[in-house]
């Protein structure tokens, strides 16, 4: 029987750890093969048997989708996996250190092991979003800005900029180690149009926008709708768009 | 042997499509394997099947489906029930098997009707004998070889109603796909539930439930995956209960496996189930499942306090309901034990085991024949 992967997870330094469940002991050396699923270039590991360490900073990965495989004496076999390859928890500590490229181990939907690889900006990972009191609220932690949990306040503010516009609005927002808690009133944002969130955070360079990426659900626009409000007969709703960047449209 | 599975559609996604595509790759380890689709709506079939099962369809339904000679055309004009009920009568008269297994009550009675008798005629049952029409499946089905039923307890219905017409009646589980499938590592603050969004389903009943969840654990997500003509007002009362940052519409998928294994608590608030395909699954994923007392077939499946939990249906069950999901959100401990025996459960809807009594009763039909 072939080696099948029961676990894969990529931690924090960007090292992936993968454990083998085999039937019988394998002979032989064995390498990991990376390969890209679009351009097919690879990259070759040595990989032991039942568990291995493989350090994926030093590969020079470039984005995409990267598949699996085990090769040895006998061949080479796409990799099985029975493991979802993260843990939400775990995403969210990966999501502590400052990265500009991310790796993401998981299971493919017809059941093989394969590693994402994907640029990255330091972002606000929006959590919960409210329409309530007349006061766009929204909550979430600070992603890939290397700052710590630690719970230190820092000076921080939500900025609202109207798409094709120079209007914008500010309010102060709350950052505790990497979470945030944000609330605007929707006075401030009666002009029809999209308005972008983002949040300045001191300490930090640019504003961090509000995205919602990684939590495991993809095309939020689909899956995650918030409910409406009227306010002087304007009528907001958040939204997502296809890149699963947050919104706040107006309309008449 | 030439072993045919008829299906109403092999082209949707739900437990009886996935529960007959299982069957069919297990079955083609050994037989000649096809899948006979009364009607085709799309392309390719949304599930994955076995690139050793034949798949073919009596009526092709796409709007761009071509018509070759004059036969083709009149048949294309005529309106679609009588072109699928002329098709599968077609079909029927020869149908080119020698096991015929058929996946709906109508396509029994036709298949026990039009089939021939040196064709061996099984009807695989999700549902219990409905006792408006008890007197038709008991004349029509006497002309079957056997009957397959998902439980035991719609097999003692089925062999009371069938008692002394010489049908052989069965209880066979639904099976899962063969091969390796994912396993949750229990530790991931959702909640899963999967099904089509059909009153029967009672999605309503587990988003009532699931407020109460949020109100004391609100950093747990219910994942609802698949579609249907309740998903509108589904969504209205997820605004209405403020649950819009705690309830995500998945939307349909080929591997909900995967997306159950992702999951640490499989919820199903079904008013009845037929197959309970999406039950065995999670299990086979190692996640328990919390599902109504009293649902057919299921107390068969699920142990309650054991594999999952079963809440007994009454008056304040979605509060029950509701208890018994914090239960095991506050429980991590015995919310893994029962991940394990999950998988224990699972075991006995291995495609090995599975495939084994539909080998052993087909053999046993064939035998019949041949003496």
């Amino acid at each position: 029987m072939s080696p099948i992967v029961t676990e894969a997870e990529v931690g924090p330094t960007d090292v992936l750890a993968i454990r083998f469940a085999t039937a019988d002991p394998l002979a032989g050396d064995h390498e990991l093969v990376l390969r890209h699923r679009k351009a097919g270039h690879e990259r070759r590991v040595r990989a032991q048997i039942p568990e291995t360490a493989v350090p994926l900073t030093s590969l020079e990965l470039t984005p995409g989708l990267w598949d699996a495989y085990l090769s040895g004496a006998a061949g080479e076999i796409r990799l099985i996996s029975t493991d979802p390859g993260f843990s939400l928890d775990r995403l969210d500590s990966y999501a502590l250190s400052s990265r500009t490229l991310g790796f993401h181990a998981y299971r493919t939907m017809d059941g093989y092991l394969a590693l994402k690889v994907r640029k990255l900006l330091a972002m606000a990972e929006v959590r919960a979003v409210w329409l309530r009191e007349r006061r766009f609220e929204v909550t979430g932690l600070l992603a890939y800005t290397g700052l710590s949990d630690d719970g230190v306040r820092r000076n921080a503010r939500l900025i609202m900029q109207q798409r094709g516009s120079v209007s914008s609005v500010e309010v102060g927002a709350t950052v505790e180690g990497v979470r945030f808690h944000a609330a605007m009133s929707l006075f401030g944002l009666l002009n029809p149009g999209s308005w972008e969130p983002s949040l300045e955070v001191d300490g930090l360079g640019t504003p961090l926008r509000l995205s919602a990426r990684i939590d495991d659900v993809l095309s939020k626009r689909r899956r995650l709708q918030y409910p409406a409000a009227t306010v002087d007969g304007m009528r907001i709703q958040p939204y997502y768009d296809t890149r699963d960047d947050l919104y706040v449209g107006v309309e008449a | 042997m030439k072993i045919s599975l008829l299906l109403p559609t092999a082209y949707g996604l739900g437990g009886g499509v996935r529960s007959a595509f299982n069957l069919a790759a297990r079955l083609a380890d050994a037989h000649e394997v096809e899948i006979v689709s009364v009607e085709r709506h799309r392309e390719v079939p949304f599930l994955p099947l076995d690139p050793r099962v034949r798949l073919r369809s009596l009526v092709d339904t796409r709007p761009e489906s071509g018509t070759a000679g004059p036969m083709s055309v009149a048949f294309a004009r005529l309106p679609r029930l009588m072109r699928t009920d002329l098709a599968l009568w077609r079909y029927l008269r020869t149908p080119r098997t020698d096991v015929l297994i058929t996946g709906r009550p109508s396509l029994s009675i036709l298949a026990a009707r039009h089939a021939p008798r040196r064709v061996i005629r099984i009807a695989r049952e999700h549902t219990p004998p409905v006792p408006e029409r008890a007197g038709v499946i008991k004349r029509l089905y006497a002309g079957l070889d056997a009957v397959v039923a998902v439980s035991e307890v719609d097999r003692g219905e089925y062999a009371s109603l069938l008692a002394g017409t010489g049908v052989r009646i069965r209880a066979i589980g639904n099976s899962l796909a063969p091969g390796n499938r994912p396993r949750s590592r229990m530790d991931n603050r959702i909640v899963a539930a999967a099904g089509r969004f059909v009153p029967s389903k009672s999605y309503d009943r587990l988003i009532h439930s699931f407020a109460i969840v949020v109100d004391k654990r609100p950093d747990w997500r219910l994942r609802l995956y698949g579609s249907g003509p309740e998903e509108k007002r589904l969504r209205s009362l997820v605004y209405d209960r403020e649950l819009h940052n705690n309830v995500y519409f998945m939307g349909t998928t080929a591997d909900i496996e995967g997306e159950f294994a992702k999951a640490s608590v499989v919820a199903v608030t079904s008013r009845r189930e037929s197959g309970a395909m999406s039950i065995i699954e999670a299990l086979g994923c190692g996640v328990p499942v919390v599902s109504f007392a009293g649902l057919r077939g299921v107390e068969e499946i699920v142990e309650s306090e054991w594999n999952g939990i079963l809440v007994p249906e009454g008056e304040d069950d979605g509060q029950a309901f509701a208890n018994a999901l914090l239960g095991l959100i506050d429980d991590d401990e015995q919310r893994k034990k029962m991940g394990v025996y999950a998988l224990e459960t699972s075991v006995r809807y291995g495609s090995q085991v599975i495939g084994a009594f539909w080998e052993e009763l087909i053999g046993e039909l064939g035998a019949g024949r041949r003496s």
